[in-house]
């Protein structure tokens, strides 16, 4: 008798870890970012998501061939508008050179608010909005943060540059950037 | 056991139905949200897009919308963890099921125990009365107050 609720117990036990070691074993949360500043090249997670800046959806499938900077910004966010003048102006500077498309992801945000900060700043690259789940797969942290990805749809780290390496932590500067997309072309 | 199993169908069956509110007031949808950038509930949250979420939520209300719109919209926008609570499907389920069997399984650990408990009380052990002659001295002694 006194078996019964040991073994209840046990088997409770046995289960709760088993959804453990199943949740970390399928937990892929920030292996973008941990795999680029470690200096490794890793796939991009592959995505659709709704435009900020226009109608309907835009997928990470139909950029492969060339090489995509991807930033995660928020209207509400301090240091991404200290950076966006900067991105505009390097979007526009790269504009002549179609193997290179600049990417805006919008994170936990109203798409009013998304509109206005882009109309602000003048950004007029593809920009989508992202509900967090993104965030998770590249592993970003804080905002802004921007990744470089090839032509091959793989994330390739950033070299060394002003203190910085893998992918940019914080407001991007035309060096960094330049350092990152040129790095992604040669790759 | 069968009054258990009635409860749990019932808190599970009464979360997605409260969710959908057709006249959900300001204050209980502030409380069913937390805020995106410090994950405090919205309604202790003063930061920018709390404040943001907080005027677009008094917009909706005051447009008719009820709870199961607003929820799904602020939760297309910022993800299923705006909510709260968590879900009743899916993985999710997993924190409503687990509290409800642990206090299922409690509740039924307790009435087992309490009812060994009283059969054992009605049966003496062995050996745990007089032996036979002090009995039988008491029973004289009484005897004795008795005369």
């Amino acid at each position: 008798m006194r078996r019964l609720p040991q073994g209840l117990a046990v088997a409770v036990v046995l289960g709760l870890l088993g959804l453990l070691v199943w949740d970390v074993a399928h937990n892929h949360a920030g292996k973008v970012a941990k795999e680029v500043d470690s200096g490794h090249i890793y796939a991009a997670p592959l995505f659709t998501r709704p435009r900020v800046n226009g109608s309907g959806t835009l997928s990470m499938m139909s950029l492969r061939g060339k090489v995509v900077v991807v930033n995660f910004w928020q209207s509400y966010c301090a240091p991404c508008t200290q950076e966006a003048r900067t991105l505009a102006a390097a979007s526009r500077k790269w504009r002549n050179d179609k193997s290179v498309v600049f990417l805006g992801v919008d994170v936990q945000d109203f798409r009013t608010a998304g509109v206005k900060f882009l109309k602000r700043f003048g950004i007029t690259y593809p920009n989508i909005s992202d509900d967090g789940s993104l965030v998770g797969r590249f592993g970003v942290t804080g905002y802004p943060e921007t990744f470089f990805v090839d032509r091959h749809g793989r994330v390739v780290p950033m070299p060394p540059v002003g203190g910085q390496a893998g992918h940019i932590i914080g407001p991007a500067t035309q060096q960094l950037l330049a350092a990152g997309i040129r790095h992604a072309l040669a790759t | 056991m069968r009054l258990v199993a009635v409860a749990a169908l019932a808190l599970l069956l009464a979360a997605p139905a409260y969710a959908c509110a057709q006249h959900p007031t300001q204050g209980a949808m502030e409380a069913e949200f937390v805020c995106p950038e410090c994950h405090t509930p919205l309604d202790e949250s003063n930061s920018l897009i709390a404040q943001q979420m907080k005027a677009h939520i008094r917009t909706w209300i005051a447009s008719g919308w009820n709870e199961c719109r607003i929820k799904s919209t602020l939760v297309a926008q910022f993800g299923p963890a705006v909510v709260g609570v968590p879900a009743t499907h899916g993985f999710d389920l997993l924190a409503w099921a687990l509290p409800l069997g642990g206090g299922g399984l409690a509740v039924l650990l307790v009435g087992v125990g309490a009812w060994a408990w009283s059969r054992n009380r009605d049966d003496d052990p062995p050996g745990v009365g007089l032996p036979a002659d002090l009995d039988r001295r008491v029973d004289e002694e009484l005897a004795r107050f008795d005369a």
